[in-house]
């Protein structure tokens, strides 16, 4: 008697686990797996001003079609956002790696309007040596349907987006995308 | 015998609870539907309140700001269907991005009474002549 | 020299706590089994002392908040150096990791309370392990899953700022806070019953020595729902202030159950029955409120509120099927020595009434947990995707909220026992002609929608009722004594706190419910296009779009419009509704301007943005009728739940006479 109410409790609270663990497995449209429908696009063009650091290399504007042909790694960033703090240094290795290889990699600045100072301190801060560029009305943020920061797009040598990261890129995620890249270019 | 009348008693109240509820669940569940489904079974949702989830066709948009009357085309890269609404456009409403609007259908022409921006910027807008993932554009308007 | 780092010394301070809050458990099981005083004692102290590492966290919190040290991983995630100090104060429980803290911290709080306080009794050592077992969960949570004090290794210079519909109204800085007190103050009765299962002494102990927490509790979660509704009407902008979503829900069902509970003690109390609904009752308090934070936190189902997801939802998910599985199962096992042996002697008896609460409001949950997870079994048994519309919680919760009202007023009349016919009939007559009368009134006064009016006619018998109460009681006094009616009126409310309290509540739920019935039968809701110098008719008011304005401070930026309002030609009120914009990543939220009235009031909310060429805006404008007694009737609430909770401890349940003579079979 004791033992059957036990196990008819027993078997109701497994089958409300069982409920929400499909809640939970059935997966969100917040889920970072999902892929964006950039993905097999040609990459949005833009063209936007560098900081003051890049002009002897880059010129005072960063356009994206002078580089097409190139692999590209474009990431998004923001002066408040905290991840893109964790990934600023291997973005840094990265472009130390790559770019001697032939991949161009590029800092976008978004959602962070009139932050020049700040922008200017994150990218001294992390000495980062690509080009760094700044989206001050964040409407190139909109036409790369940015999620949120920070996020990584990879754009192959024709020009077309072929992976997009969401969150801080490891270096993991640095070796696989741009291997491909390069591979795919090559 | 006192016993029973309880057991009774709360059979009975049992039973008009469920049917109360299962007569309000019947009259205020909403489905979400894209306009291809509606197109697949449109008798089914003829009528009937459902959330209708699209995007905004380009170059559909109206808007009367005199009588604060808004038409547009919701469509998910299959089927199309226009759609009136009464009110000012929601901020950040733009052509192409994600709506889910919750209304009615009568005669293949929805009328809408709550309009959502879904700026799920996961879905892009489709570029002509390829085709779309309807799953994947459903999930992200959910 | 040594540099202090604020992110370990948090870490420390959480990692301690949980190891204190581990032992204490072990410790106050282990010391009751072998009745090892010291044992006991020990794990006593482990309370005391864990609350003390728990405000140290706390303060660092604050200090990090305070000092913008974004080197504090929560610090550089959810703040922001602009923002004015009290966002800053109350970012602490702006996101999911510092709200943890916050609700361990009151736990702990609370605990440490206990530890002091609770008179020693065989359920005590059980009761503070219980209350160290949840908080080794939400500890645990802390200094595993979600710590807030993780050292950022290179700190950004600024941070991304609290929610946006956070900064926007200073209400939603109480609102967690106090629905976090009620939580808290639910676990201790819920940790009393379970420790009067495990010692098998289901009798009034647990429930007379925790009446206090719980009507505390109880009090803030009522605080915390009207809280909430205010802040959602003077922040989401649609003229409401409850709409059925899953976040309002969740906190209302640990309420209804909260409240069947207050009611049902007393029958235990009195009669010593109604053991396993007391039982049932708070152990759905409690693990509906674990639920909540599970269902809210995890995406599983969806709202407008909408909360990150992360490993925290299936931590508490896990937690909520323990709990319930445990609790549930020790009142299985324990059944016999539950079970009540006494059986009603009349259904028309107060304890028939509060009986009837206890179905009434169980049957209320079950409607709003049905509602609320019905689209999740719908998705997981057919696939497709649909919503539980508010008519569904209108239809089913409506008439069981008449029956609410109807039971109010004649229950507390009804004797214990059994009602002796001739007061009963006199009393029910008086109700029924308060009840007709003030329906019929309200009919010729022009309220033709069922439930207003209805609801109208309740309250003039619920009003009835609480006169009878009130005559009954006073009566016999005012024969005896030879003092003035006010004097007499003065010693019967401080000589029964409980039943004057009771009353109070009681009128203010009447209160609140005319101010529910009224806002949303009698609605009026429009959009509006007003040129710029134009004006437009509303329900008697003439709207005049002025001007736009556009403000900006270090936090935000606003645009708005001027709108003057005249009512027959004489101005009554500028209101300014606007749109907020806060720092650079969020999106816009609407500030409505609402211009409160005792009888109704006008509600203003900003439907297209504003810049310097706009020439128009669209206003959405909504009259709602008695609105605001919805929020004095919240405010009398408290008081009488403060009432009756005050005067210090002298005022124990019933006389002892009255019980012995009622006592049924012996516990």
């Amino acid at each position: 008697m004791k033992l059957g109410r036990i196990a008819v409790i027993a078997v109701v609270v497994a089958a409300i686990g069982a409920l929400f663990a499909f809640g939970l497995l059935r997966g969100n449209p917040d889920d970072r797996n999902i892929t964006s429908n950039l993905i097999g696009k040609p990459a949005p063009a833009f063209a936007l001003p560098l900081y003051e650091r890049y002009w002897t290399d880059y010129g005072e504007t960063f356009a994206l079609d002078d580089h097409l042909g190139k692999p590209l790694v474009i990431n998004f960033w923001a002066s408040w956002c905290l991840p893109c703090y964790d990934e600023a240094p291997v973005l840094q290795q990265a472009w130390q790696a790559y770019g001697p290889q032939g991949v161009q990699f590029v800092g976008v600045q978004t959602q962070d309007r009139d932050k020049r100072d700040e922008g200017r301190a994150f990218i001294a801060r992390f000495n980062l040596g690509f080009p760094n560029v700044l989206d001050n009305d964040s409407l190139v943020g909109v036409d790369w349907a940015l999620y949120g920061v920070p996020e990584t797009f990879f754009v192959d040598a024709s020009g077309k987006v072929v992976a997009k990261h969401i969150g801080p890129v490891t270096p993991e995620v640095i070796e696989q995308q741009v291997g491909a890249l390069l591979r795919g270019g090559a | 015998m006192k016993k029973i009348v309880y057991a009774l008693l709360g059979v009975a109240v049992l039973a008009v609870a469920g049917f109360l509820i299962s007569k309000a669940l019947q009259s205020s569940l909403v489905y979400f539907i894209l306009p291809s489904e509606y197109a697949r079974d449109t008798a089914a949702f003829e009528g009937k309140r459902v959330r209708l989830g699209g995007l905004v066709q380009a170059g559909s948009v109206q808007f009367d700001d005199a009588k604060l009357h808004l038409t547009f085309q919701i469509t998910d890269g299959l089927k199309d269907y226009p759609v009136q609404y009464d009110g000012a456009p929601p901020d950040l409403f733009q052509e192409n991005g994600g709506v889910v609007i919750e209304g009615r259908f009568h005669d293949n022409v929805f009328v809408g009474d709550n309009l959502l921006v879904k700026h799920s910027s996961d879905y892009h807008p489709p570029v002509a002549g390829e085709p779309i993932d309807v799953e994947a554009l459903k999930e992200s308007l959910r | 020299m040594f540099e202090l780092q604020l992110g370990p010394l948090g870490s420390a301070s959480v990692f301690l706590a949980f190891g204190l809050a581990l032992y204490g458990a072990v410790a106050g099981v282990l010391g009751a089994t072998r009745r090892d005083a010291r044992l006991q004692t020990s794990a006593r102290l482990a309370a005391v002392a864990g609350f003390i590492l728990a405000t140290a966290a706390v303060v660092v919190m604050q200090a990090a908040l305070l000092t913008n040290d974004f080197s504090v991983s929560y610090v550089a995630g959810h703040s922001r150096i602009a923002s004015p100090t009290w966002v800053k104060v109350v970012t602490m429980w702006a996101a999911l990791e510092g709200s943890i803290l916050l609700w361990a911290w009151l736990l702990t709080g609370y605990t440490a309370l206990l530890a002091i306080t609770a008179p020693l009794s065989p359920l005590r050592p059980y009761a503070i392990s219980i209350m160290q077992a949840v908080q080794v969960f939400f500890l645990g949570v802390l200094a595993f899953l979600a710590n807030p004090f993780k050292v950022v290794p290179f700190p950004p210079l600024d941070g991304p700022g609290p929610n946006e519909l956070l900064q926007n109204h200073w209400m939603m800085a109480v609102h967690p806070l106090l629905m976090y007190l009620g939580f808290v103050g639910l676990t201790v009765p819920f940790a009393y019953a379970m420790a009067a299962l495990i010692t098998r002494r289901p009798g009034t102990e647990w429930m007379t020595q925790t009446r206090r927490w719980t009507l505390t509790g109880w009090g803030f979660l009522s605080g915390a729902i009207v809280a909430g509704g205010w802040w959602s009407y003077e922040v989401l902008g649609w003229g409401g202030y409850w709409a059925w979503d899953p976040v309002e829900n969740v906190s209302f069902m640990p309420w209804l159950t909260a409240t069947a509970f207050i009611h049902s003690v007393q029958v235990q109390e009195r009669r010593r029955m109604l053991k396993p609904w007391n039982v049932l009752l708070i152990v759905a308090t409690f693990s509906l409120s674990i639920l909540g934070t599970f269902l809210t936190r995890s995406g599983v189902v969806s709202s407008v509120h909408a909360f990150g997801n992360g490993p925290v939802g299936p931590a508490f998910l896990v937690f909520f099927l323990l709990v319930t599985l445990a609790a549930f199962g020790l009142l299985a096992a324990r059944w016999d020595d539950v079970k009540d042996r006494a059986d009603l002697d009349s259904v028309v008896s107060r304890e028939g009434g509060f009986l009837g609460v206890n179905i009434l409001f169980v049957t209320l949950t079950a409607a709003v947990l049905l509602g609320t997870l019905f689209p999740l079994i719908v998705e997981a048994v057919t696939g497709d995707k649909v919503t539980v519309g508010a008519p569904f919680f209108d239809q089913t919760t409506l008439p069981l909220w008449m029956l609410v009202l109807l039971l109010m007023g004649i229950g507390p009349l009804l004797p214990w026992r059994r009602a002796q016919q001739q007061s009963l009939a006199r009393n029910l007559a008086w109700l029924a002609v308060a009840f007709v009368v003030s329906g019929a009134l309200a009919w010729l006064l022009g309220v033709h929608k069922v439930y207003p009016a209805l609801t109208v006619a309740l309250a003039g018998y619920n009003l009835m009722s609480l006169y009878l109460l009130l005559s009954g009681a006073l009566a016999p006094r005012l024969r005896l004594a030879n003092r003035g009616a006010l004097q007499v009126f003065r010693s019967y409310a401080v000589e029964s706190r409980r039943r004057v309290g009771s009353m109070i509540v009681h009128f203010a739920v009447v209160i609140v419910a005319v101010g529910v019935a009224f806002s949303s039968g009698y609605r009026v809701d429009e959009q509006l296009r007003l040129d710029f110098g134009s004006s437009a008719e509303f329900s008697g008011y003439t709207l005049t779009a002025v001007d736009r304005f556009m403000e900006r401070t270090p936090a935000r930026i606003s645009a708005g419009a001027v709108i003057a309002v005249t009512r027959n030609g004489r101005p009554v009120t500028t209101l300014r509704p606007r749109l907020n914009l806060f720092g650079e990543a969020g999106r816009t939220v609407p500030t409505p301007a609402v211009y409160y009235t005792a009888t109704h009031d006008l509600y203003l909310n900003l439907n297209s943005s504003v810049g310097p060429d706009t020439t128009f805006v669209v206003l959405r404008v909504v009259k709602s009728p008695l609105v605001t007694w919805i929020w004095v009737g919240g405010a009398i609430l408290l008081l009488g739940t403060a009432y009756s909770l005050g005067g210090g401890r002298r005022t124990v349940p019933a006389p002892a006479h009255a019980r012995e003579k009622h006592e049924g079979a012996p516990a």
